[in-house]
């Protein structure tokens, strides 16, 4: 009887997944959707700026001509321990206020979590970078609070970047490829919906295809600057010192 | 076996672990509690403390695991399989135990059914619209530290459990939404900017099926219970404003107030200037403050989106050209309001000014033709008094975020004074014999009306590229003045010698311009599209100038008629423009290619003659704009346009106006229409972050069967005569090139630019067909660093080099060499004392006969802040240290002239301003 319970329960928690019962994936692709909150970002770009009066009535006027929200698509593939992540052109763009970096998709990313090595290729104003660290380090707080996304139950974990970015990301077990979108990784499991709630924006997982990903196609972009994390902020910092509020918002932004 | 198993558990430590060298471990096997089998599982281990992830590892195909713990401490094991309940067990790792052994771990349900308890709530004073319950959220306690879970724990029909799960009105709610956008709740322990429940201004729950579903967007599909907070926004109750005075010797001064109030959804703002240091209104940053701007959305293309900020009128804030000395007097009050969820508002200004501007000017002017060369000097002086008031309006309605619709209509009325005493002699410049002498003098007194209105209407459809837009404008204009016009001009060579002329000139002028214009856009393919209008505009004019005499010199009425210096002509004119534009835009490549035909037919009535003069063409524009990127920041692009160039009414029929009898036009009324072929490209690149910049740019451009100028000159008097001509054999054209490198060295910007100009155009002189070469080449290099509050600098200079020749008159050939330098600097000095300094200085060679120019120009000034926020300001300012007058030159097609002008001289003046600000941040009420 207490059996039956359990399997009940299974059932129960599993639900339309049970056709998949206990099957691992360890390769294969994921299409994610980039959700923006246009009309905060805007404010955000703004920062104490968007107090003056004037950057009231362009506010104001942003809000009137654009959508609250703007998607932007992009796939990962994977297998085992090698993810990419790639960008796809939009086939409309955002009105994007300011030129604002987080309305764009400026990453293509290759982590390979066996050898904690990523390969980031960044396009920053003209400039293209190929940014070569380690894995990203992320303090990661687990929580019991569970959402569905694409069909698999994922559960959210909070955790802080860059010092000051509040994540909340949202991994499946099911997965055993401990990556996510974008530089967001270290999950037990793979990561398919990551927010930032204060920037105003989340990815999430609209399609997983399980399949078999030729490992030769997981590779590295190869063009850019070679550099690293450190000596980019570093980079940023004098290139933006005299933005003003724009300047440590966007050093944020492309840091990501 | 045991090799493979003690390889698969290194395999695996090394792929999740990077944390080297450790003397802790634990291990376990994970079985199914049902089948005994070995599972698969997801081995986690946290902190038992706060949850934090510390490793984890995926067991092997015999379920075990060993997985190394990087220090001691209380953890939390944690075992997930897909389609199993977890299993959670808390183990302690020190020093006298390094290793943990779970043995086998029969993973259990531990799921615990969620208990929804749903308790009603007793009904409140809510409100529903539709299917949606609104909250005020004033109507509840909130303290200020609440969080939204303690706001919504208040709200009846909604529960929050331990847990945070939130059930409403009876069902459980998946998803909540902040403004729209899912709210994921802060984790205290990671940051603390929580969403606090004071900020709150509203709580919606709805089914997500209602209409609202499109707002929020989320693709959950059925109806799901949702609650969306409403934010309140960052609407400061407040006043904030500026005073401004400043006196400097001999009289100068500087006076500015403004106040502006703000209130939830309304603001009202008034100010005040006179100066007459050449400020006219509250300039671009104050403007700004203030809220007067008007700001229109500019496209960078490729979704970029900017604004541009104007300061909202063109006549206040108009910018001292340097010319004369100014007074000006402006006042204005700006109201605007939103209503109706801010999709409707109403911007209002009114503006009201006193400009004056007293001008000296002499100039000097030398002219070749081919039967003469001249030399006038002139002396004038002029005095313009402008008096004016406008009001204007916008109102606003944004139905949605695909339909807008906006209304604007303005009224000014003005008044204008200005005098004018000029005398001129006209000499011949090889003999030194008088050709003409003149005295004249002005005094014209008009007073305008104008009135704008226009109607905008936009349509963004649900088919992406699907729009419509129709523009309705209204325009009119009517001009009444008077002038008394006074002259004697001496001519040796004609007999009378004197012709004087002493006349009364009344001038009636109406105009009424509407237009109307429809834009459509539909996509033909995916990356393919095509944009059409149709356009139709009304003209409908009168002028009516008259020209009275004395009866007999100094009778004192002028009654008698003058029909030769007189004219009346009524016109009407209406334009029908159809055009048609196709647009390809692929990833990297845009093609924009199309063309507008306007059918224009107008009549001209003489009143006076009864002649009617009748016209009709037909104007083809065609254009194209080929863009290609090569990467975000490189692009290239090629544009061509083409328009035909009408005559003009004038060109064909010329008005007789006897402002300037040395100079006389007449029309022709064969006059074909010429047409005008622009080309240009331009490449650029940049590199924000390296500091990288280089672009190209070329234009080249010219016109077919051109309208020229034909010069006749009589020898004896030197009077001159004009008379448009269309020139067949040679088509006249321009072209450009130029190029810009920029770059970062030492923290510093330098930029080297180098461009090319040229023209050869086309006149008659004395019959005689007179090619006119000019030539430009001009270097600049700008050099520019700053730090932050700390200094800014800037310097730039380069020579110009012209070369300009005319055929018919060899003489007047010259190649003159100048260059300009300017520079200007702040440096930010300890005790909030700032100084600033700014100079230019140009010069210009002589050249036939007139005298090289040099003009400098140093401005300087120290000030000090004072006050939290730098809100009080002191300053000391020093304008045109050198005490220069300012002096221009013109180099024309048969003359070159040059001018010096009275301007604002040599100054010091103390100033004294102080910004004031009150904010609050109080509950709106509705």
């Amino acid at each position: 009887m207490k059996n039956l319970i359990i399997t009940i329960t299974c059932l129960l928690l599993t639900g339309k997944l049970f056709a998949q019962q206990n099957k691992i994936v360890t390769s294969g692709k994921i299409e994610f959707e980039k959700r923006i909150n246009l009309h905060a970002v805007a404010k955000n770009e703004l920062g104490e700026g968007s107090f003056t009066e004037v950057y009231k009535q362009i506010l104001a006027d942003y809000k009137s001509k654009t959508p609250q929200f703007g998607t932007l698509n992009s796939t990962l593939i994977f297998n085992n321990n090698k993810t990419l992540f790639t960008p796809l052109t939009p086939d409309k763009p955002i009105n994007n206020f300011s030129g604002n970096p987080i309305n764009k998709q400026f990453n293509t990313i290759y982590t390979d979590l066996t050898a904690n090595s990523s390969v980031a290729q960044k396009e920053i104003y003209g400039d293209l970078f190929l940014v070569k660290d380690s894995v990203r380090k992320i303090t990661w707080r687990l929580t019991d609070e569970t959402q569905d996304v694409a069909g698999y139950t994922c559960r959210r974990a909070n955790g802080l970047i860059l010092d000051s970015v509040y994540v909340v990301a949202f991994y499946t077990d099911r997965i055993w490829v401990s990556g996510g979108p974008e530089s967001f990784s270290g999950l037990p499991g793979m990561i398919l919906k990551v927010a930032l709630p204060h920037e105003n924006v989340v990815w999430t997982a609209t399609k997983v295809t399980v399949e078999d990903i030729p490992p030769a196609t997981i590779l590295p972009p190869k063009k850019g600057e070679v550099i690293n994390n450190k000596d980019l902020a570093a980079k940023l910092k004098v290139a933006m010192k005299n933005w003003g509020s724009a300047g440590p918002y966007e050093m944020k932004i492309y840091l990501l | 076996m045991k090799i493979s198993i003690l390889a698969i558990m290194v395999l695996l430590i090394c792929t999740i672990t990077s944390y080297g060298q450790t003397t802790y471990t634990i291990k376990g096997t994970t079985i199914d509690t049902l089948t005994k089998a070995k599972l698969t599982t997801t081995v986690t281990i946290l902190n038992a403390k706060d949850s934090i992830l510390q490793t984890f590892t995926h067991t092997g195909a015999d379920g075990s695991f060993s997985l190394p713990i990087s220090k001691p401490g209380i953890y939390l094991l944690w075992v997930t399989c897909p389609d199993y309940a977890s299993y959670e067990e808390k183990f302690t790792i020190s020093a006298a135990t390094p290793t943990h052994n779970f043995g086998n771990i029969n993973i259990q349900d531990r799921a615990k059914l969620l208990q929804e308890v749903v308790i009603k709530g007793e009904a409140t004073a809510i409100k529903i619209k539709g299917d949606t319950t609104v909250y005020n959220a004033r109507a509840f306690v909130i303290q200020p530290n609440d969080k939204v879970e303690d706001l919504l724990k208040q709200l009846p029909d909604v529960q929050v459990d331990k847990d945070g799960k939130i059930t409403a009105q009876g069902e459980k709610v998946p998803k909540v939404l902040v403004d729209g956008e899912e709210f994921f709740g802060d984790d205290p322990l990671l940051v603390t900017r929580n969403l606090r429940a004071d900020m709150v201004d509203k709580v919606e729950i709805y089914n997500k099926k209602s209409d609202q579903a499109a707002f929020t967007g989320i693709d959950d599909g059925k109806t799901t219970k949702t609650i969306n907070i409403k934010l309140r926004e960052d609407k400061k109750t407040g006043v904030f404003g500026k005073v401004l005075g400043g006196l400097g010797n001999d009289g100068y001064y500087d006076g500015q107030a403004m106040f502006n109030k703000f209130k939830g959804k309304y603001k009202l703002s008034v100010y005040g200037t006179a100066s007459n240091i050449g400020k006219n209104g509250l300039g671009f940053e104050d403007a700004s403050k203030l809220g007067t701007t008007s700001t229109t959305m500019v496209d960078f293309g490729d979704g970029a989106v900017g604004y541009s900020i104007s300061t909202g009128d063109d006549y206040d804030n108009s910018t001292y050209s340097g010319r004369g000395i100014p007074h000006a007097a402006t006042a204005g009050a700006h109201y605007d309001t939103k209503w109706n969820a801010d999709k409707e508002s109403i911007n209002t200004n009114y503006r009201i000014s006193s400009l004056s501007l007293n001008t000296t000017q002499d100039q000097d002017q030398q002219a070749n033709y081919t039967n003469l060369s001249t030399h006038r000097v002139s002396s004038q002086n002029t005095y313009n008094h402008t008096f004016r008031q406008k009001a204007d309006m916008i109102y606003q309605n944004n139905f949605n975020a695909n339909t807008t619709l906006k209304f604007t209509a303005d009224g000014t009325i003005k008044s204008t004074d200005n005098t004018l005493d000029l005398t001129a002699t006209n000499e011949n410049l090889n003999t030194g014999s008088l050709l003409s002498k003149e005295v004249r003098s002005e005094k014209t007194n008009g007073d305008v009306k104008l009135f704008n209105t226009s109607f905008l209407f936009n349509k963004k459809f649900k088919k992406d590229r699907r729009t419509l837009s129709w523009n309705v404008s209204e325009a009119f204009s009517q001009t009444d003045s008077k002038r008394f016009l006074n002259s004697v001009i001496t001519t040796p060579a004609k007999n009378p010698a004197d012709t004087t002329l002493n006349q009364y000139q009344p001038v009636h002028s109406l105009s009424s311009v509407l237009n109307s214009n429809i834009t459509y856009s539909e996509p033909l393919t995916a990356k393919f599209s095509a944009i059409f209008n149709y356009g139709f505009g009304i003209t409908t004019g009168v002028s009516d100038r008259e020209s009275y005499n004395q009866s007999a010199p100094g009778a004192g009425g002028y009654n008698i008629f003058d029909p030769t210096l007189s004219n009346n002509y009524k016109l009407n004119q209406l334009t029908n423009q159809l055009g048609a534009l196709f647009n390809y835009r692929g990833d990297k490549t845009t093609l924009t290619f199309g063309a507008k035909a306007s059918d224009v037919s107008y009549t001209q009535t003489n009143q006076l003659t009864g002649n009617v003069g009748k016209r009709s063409f037909i104007n083809i524009s065609p254009q194209a704009v080929f863009r290609y990127r090569f990467g975000p920041s490189t692009n290239y692009s090629f544009n061509y346009s083409g328009a035909a160039t009408q005559p003009t009414i004038d060109q064909l029929q010329p008005i007789q106006i006897n402002t300037d009898p040395q100079n006389i036009s007449v029309g022709n009324a064969n006059l074909q229409p010429s047409f005008r072929h622009n080309f240009s490209t331009s490449y650029s690149a940049s590199k924000t972050i390296s500091g990288q910049y280089i672009s190209f740019r070329g234009n080249y451009s010219f016109t077919t069967n051109p309208i020229i100028t034909s010069v006749t000159v009589d020898p004896l008097t030197g009077i001159q005569t004009n008379q448009p001509v269309n020139l067949t054999s040679k088509n006249p054209y321009n072209f450009g090139a130029g190029s810009s490198f920029s770059r970062r060295v030492l923290g510093a910007t330098v930029e080297l630019s180098l461009s090319a100009s040229g023209n050869i155009g086309y006149s008659y002189n004395n019959h005689i067909l007179s090619t006119n070469k000019q030539t430009n080449y001009n270097a600049t290099l700008y050099l520019q660093k700053n730090e932050v509050k700390k200094y800014s600098f800037s310097v730039s200079g380069g020579p110009q080099y012209s070369i300009y020749t005319y055929s018919v008159q060899p003489a007047s050939n010259n190649s003159p060499l100048g260059y300009n330098i300017s520079s200007s600097g702040t440096l930010y000095l300890p005790g909030k004392f700032q100084i600033a300094s700014d100079i230019r200085y140009s010069y210009q060679p002589p050249v036939r006969g007139v005298p090289a120019l040099t003009s400098n120009m140093l401005n300087a000034s120290i000030n000090k802040t004072f006050l939290k926020g730098d809100n009080l300001k002191i300053s000391i300012t020093g304008n045109n240290l050198l005490n220069q007058d300012q002096v221009q030159r013109y180099p024309g097609l048969t003359s070159i002239t040059q001018t010096s002008y009275n301007t604002i001289k040599r100054y010091f003046m103390l100033s004294v301003s102080w910004d004031f600000t009150k904010f609050g941040t109080t509950a709106e009420k509705n």
